[in-house]
C-alpha cells in the first residue's frame, strides 16, 4: 500500500513538473522573434543601424508590444560580409526560427542572405542597402533603400550642367559602390570623357598612386564611390597633397557627417548624392532625440540611420495587420504606400524596392547644405 | 610621372619596412612569427595622434615610444614567455600573437571608436621633386626610417647587445653555454620592436588615416615584405619591404588598382616557391 502511494506520488509528481514546464516555456514563446543582421562591430557598425533598431523595439515593447506580446530582436552581427551574414542568417532562420529578418544593413550583407531567406520564405526586409542587383530579387525579399542606380544619373547630369567633360573615377569594388560608377560612366560617356576608371579592394589604405593615375589623367571632375567612408578622408588628402586641383564629387557614403565635420576644410566644395529627405521633420526630429537620449550621440548617418529605425515600425504594423506569417507580412509589403516615418514616406514598387528620391548636397564654409 | 610612382613606393615602403624589421628582431630570437606586432604599431599610432594635440610631434612620439616599449614588454613577459616557458609549439604563439592583435584592435575601436582620424595638422601641396610631388613629412618619413635602420644596423653589428642576438638566434643553446642570458636577449629584442614599431606607428599617423585595424593591414605588408627579403636577415627585410612597395605602386599603376593586395602575395608565394630563406636569407642564424 505504502508503495502504491510512493508511486502515486511520484506520478503526480513528475506530471505537475511536466506542466509547470509547459507553462513556463510557452510564457517564452509568448514573444513575436524577430531578426537582425547587420555590422555590430566593424568599420560598418558606425551606421548605427543596431542602435536605431533596438531603439524602435524598446520603444514598441515599452508601449505593449504589439496586441500584447513583446518583440524578441536576435540580432546577429553580420560585419558587412557576405561570410558573416549567411552565418547569422542560418542560425536566425533555422535555430531560432524567425519569419523575418531585419537586414541586411549594407548591400554585401543583404545580398548574401537574400538567396537563404527566398528558399525559406522568410521575410527579408534591408535597410541602407542600394544595389541595384537586390531589386526583384524574390517573392519575400524587400528593402526601404532605393536602388543607387539613379546616383549615377543624379551626379553626371550635374557634371554636364557645369560644363565639364573629363572625368575620372574611382571606386570601391563592392556590390554597392560599383554599380554607381558604372552608372556614371555611361552617364558621361553620352556627353564627355572618362580619363580614368579604377577600383580598389576593401581595406586599402594606400592611393598614392592612384592619384598619381588621376593627375596625370588630365581629369576636371574626380568621382569617389566608396563603400566605407574611411577611405573619402585619406584620397581626398593625397589628391590635395599631389597638387590635384580637380572638382570631387561623391557618392552618398562619402557624406558622411562624422568625417567631414572633423576636417570641413579639406571637403570644401565637395558635391555628394544624398536621398532627399527632410531632416527638420517633426518623425526626424523626435527620432533623433530618442537616438542622442540613448546613445549620447547624434543619429550618425541621418537618412539611413533613419530608415533602419523605420523599418522595425514597418514590420511591426505587418505583424498587428496580418499576424506574424511571412505571407502575410509578404503581403502587406507589397502593398505599402505612404507610410510616414523619420526618414520620409516610404513606399514600395514592384519590384520591392523603396520608392525615394536623391538630390545633391555640398560642403559650403564648412557647412553641408543643399547644391543648387 | 613613372618617378612618381617610385617616390609613392619609397615612403610606402620605408613604413613597411619599419614594421618588418620589428617583426623579424622577435622572430629572430624567439623563433615565432609575432603578429602581434601590428598591435604594437596600431598602439602606437593611435597614441601618437591622441597626445599630438597636447603636447607636440616631440612629446608625442615619446609617448608612443614609451608605450610600445611598455606594451611589448608586458605582452612578453606575462603571456609570450608563460608559453615559451610551458613549451608551446610556435604554432600556439603565432595564434595567441593573432589574438593580441585582434583584442588590441577591439580596445582602440571601443576607446577611440571606429571613425577614421588623421592627425590634426593642415594638408599642404606636396613639393616638386624632380617632376614628383612629396610633402615635408613624407620626406621626414623616408629619412628617418633610412636613419634608424642604420642605426639598427650598427646595433646588431657593433654592440652586446647586437652579438648577444645574433648569439641567440644562431644558436641558443650554445650561446647559453657560453654564458649569454638568452631570456634577457628575448626582452631586448621585443623592447627594441617596440621602439620600431612606435616609429612606424609614428609615420602611420603622420601620413595617412588611421581606423582601428590598421595594424593588420601594416603588420601584413611588413610581413610579406620580411618574408621576401628573408626573414631573418635585417637588411634583407628592409630591401624586401621597399620591393613590396615598388611592385605594390607600379602593378598599380600598369595595371590595376584593384590588384594592389593580390600583387603583393603572388611576390610573397613566388618567393616561398623559388627561395624560401627570401632574396638573402640563410638557412640557420640571422644576418646583420
Amino acid at each position: 500500500m505504502d508503495k502504491k502511494r510512493l508511486v502515486n506520488f511520484f506520478i503526480v509528481l513528475v506530471l505537475t513538473i511536466v506542466i509547470v514546464l509547459l507553462i513556463i516555456f510557452s510564457g517564452t514563446t509568448e514573444t513575436y522573434k524577430i531578426g537582425y543582421v547587420g555590422a555590430m562591430t566593424g568599420p560598418m557598425a558606425k551606421y548605427g543601424s543596431y542602435e536605431a533598431v533596438s531603439l524602435a523595439i524598446d520603444e514598441i515593447n515599452d508601449k505593449g508590444g504589439i496586441s500584447g506580446k513583446q518583440i524578441e530582436l536576435i540580432a546577429e552581427d553580420g560585419k558587412c560580409n557576405a561570410q558573416d551574414a549567411v552565418a547569422g542568417a542560418n542560425k536566425l532562420i533555422f535555430q531560432d526560427g524567425v519569419k523575418v529578418i531585419l537586414g541586411g544593413h549594407c548591400s554585401p550583407e543583404s545580398l548574401a542572405i537574400a538567396s537563404l531567406s527566398e528558399e525559406n520564405k522568410v521575410i527579408q526586409l534591408a535597410s541602407i542597402t542600394t544595389s541595384p542587383k537586390y531589386s526583384d530579387f524574390g517573392d519575400y525579399i524587400f528593402r526601404t533603400s532605393p536602388s543607387s542606380a539613379v546616383q549615377g544619373e543624379v551626379i553626371s547630369n550635374a557634371i554636364k550642367a557645369q560644363g565639364y567633360t573629363k572625368v575620372a573615377i574611382l571606386f570601391e569594388k563592392t556590390d554597392y559602390a560599383e554599380p554607381i560608377a558604372a552608372n556614371l560612366k555611361t552617364g558621361v560617356e553620352k556627353f564627355g570623357q572618362v580619363v580614368y576608371y579604377d577600383q580598389y579592394v576593401t581595406g586599402t589604405n594606400d592611393f598614392k598612386t592612384e592619384v598619381s593615375k588621376i593627375v596625370e589623367s588630365g581629369a576636371e571632375i574626380v568621382f569617389i564611390s566608396p563603400q566605407a567612408p574611411d577611405a573619402t578622408l585619406l584620397i581626398v588628402k593625397q589628391l590635395l597633397e599631389q597638387g590635384s586641383t580637380a572638382k570631387i564629387f561623391g557618392n552618398d557614403v562619402t557624406g558622411n557627417l562624422s568625417v567631414i565635420e572633423k576636417d570641413p576644410t579639406i571637403f570644401e566644395g565637395m558635391i555628394f548624392t544624398t536621398p532627399s529627405f527632410d531632416s527638420n521633420s517633426e518623425m526626424y526630429l523626435m527620432f533623433s532625440q530618442k537616438y542622442k537620449e540613448k546613445y549620447g550621440v547624434d543619429v550618425p548617418y541621418g537618412f539611413w540611420t533613419a530608415e533602419s529605425y523605420d523599418a522595425v515600425f514597418i514590420i511591426a504594423n505587418a505583424i498587428n495587420e496580418n499576424g506574424y506569417d511571412s505571407d502575410g507580412i509578404k503581403t502587406y509589403l507589397e502593398a505599402l504606400t505612404g507610410f510616414k516615418g523619420s526618414s520620409g514616406t516610404i513606399s514600395i514598387n514592384a519590384l520591392h524596392d523603396g520608392i525615394r528620391s536623391y538630390s545633391l548636397r555640398t560642403v559650403k564654409s564648412g557647412k553641408i547644405v543643399n547644391y543648387e | 610621372m613613372l618617378f612618381q610612382v617610385f617616390v609613392n613606393a619609397m615612403i610606402v615602403g620605408s613604413i613597411y619596412a619599419l614594421v618588418a624589421v620589428g617583426f623579424v628582431l622577435t622572430y629572430t630570437t624567439t623563433k615565432f612569427l609575432n603578429f602581434g606586432h601590428g598591435a604594437t604599431v596600431a598602439l602606437s599610432a593611435y597614441l601618437f595622434l591622441v597626445s599630438f594635440d597636447y603636447v607636440g610631434y616631440f612629446g608625442a612620439f615619446i609617448v608612443a615610444c614609451l608605450s610600445a616599449v611598455l606594451f611589448n614588454f608586458v605582452v612578453y613577459q606575462f603571456l609570450y614567455k608563460r608559453l615559451m616557458g610551458k613549451k608551446a609549439s610556435k604554432v600556439i604563439l603565432l595564434l595567441v600573437s593573432f589574438g593580441v592583435l585582434i583584442a588590441v584592435e577591439s580596445i582602440i575601436q571601443i576607446v577611440f571608436s571606429a571613425s577614421p582620424r588623421r592627425l590634426n595638422v593642415p594638408i599642404v601641396e606636396g613639393l616638386n621633386l624632380f617632376g614628383a610631388k612629396i610633402t615635408g613629412i613624407q620626406i621626414f618619413i623616408v629619412i628617418i626610417t633610412i636613419l634608424i635602420l642604420i642605426a639598427v644596423w650598427i646595433v646588431m653589428k657593433k654592440t652586446k647587445v647586437g652579438l648577444g642576438l645574433r648569439a641567440i638566434a644562431d644558436n641558443p643553446d650554445l650561446a647559453e653555454v657560453y654564458g649569454l642570458n638568452s631570456k634577457k636577449i628575448i626582452v631586448a629584442s621585443f623592447m627594441i620592436a617596440g621602439v620600431l614599431g612606435a616609429i612606424a606607428g609614428m609615420a602611420i599617423s603622420l601620413d595617412y588615416v588611421i581606423t582601428p585595424t590598421v595594424g593588420t593591414g601594416y603588420m601584413i605588408k611588413g610581413f610579406v615584405g620580411a618574408v621576401t627579403g628573408g626573414l631573418n636577415t635585417v637588411y634583407g627585410s628592409i630591401f624586401g619591404s621597399y620591393v613590396v612597395g615598388l611592385f605594390e605602386n607600379y602593378g598599380a599603376w600598369f595595371f590595376n588598382s584593384g590588384y594592389k593586395d593580390a600583387i603583393a602575395f603572388f611576390l610573397l608565394f613566388i618567393m616561398l616557391i623559388i627561395r624560401p630563406q627570401g632574396l638573402f636569407g640563410i638557412k640557420k642564424g640571422i644576418r646583420g
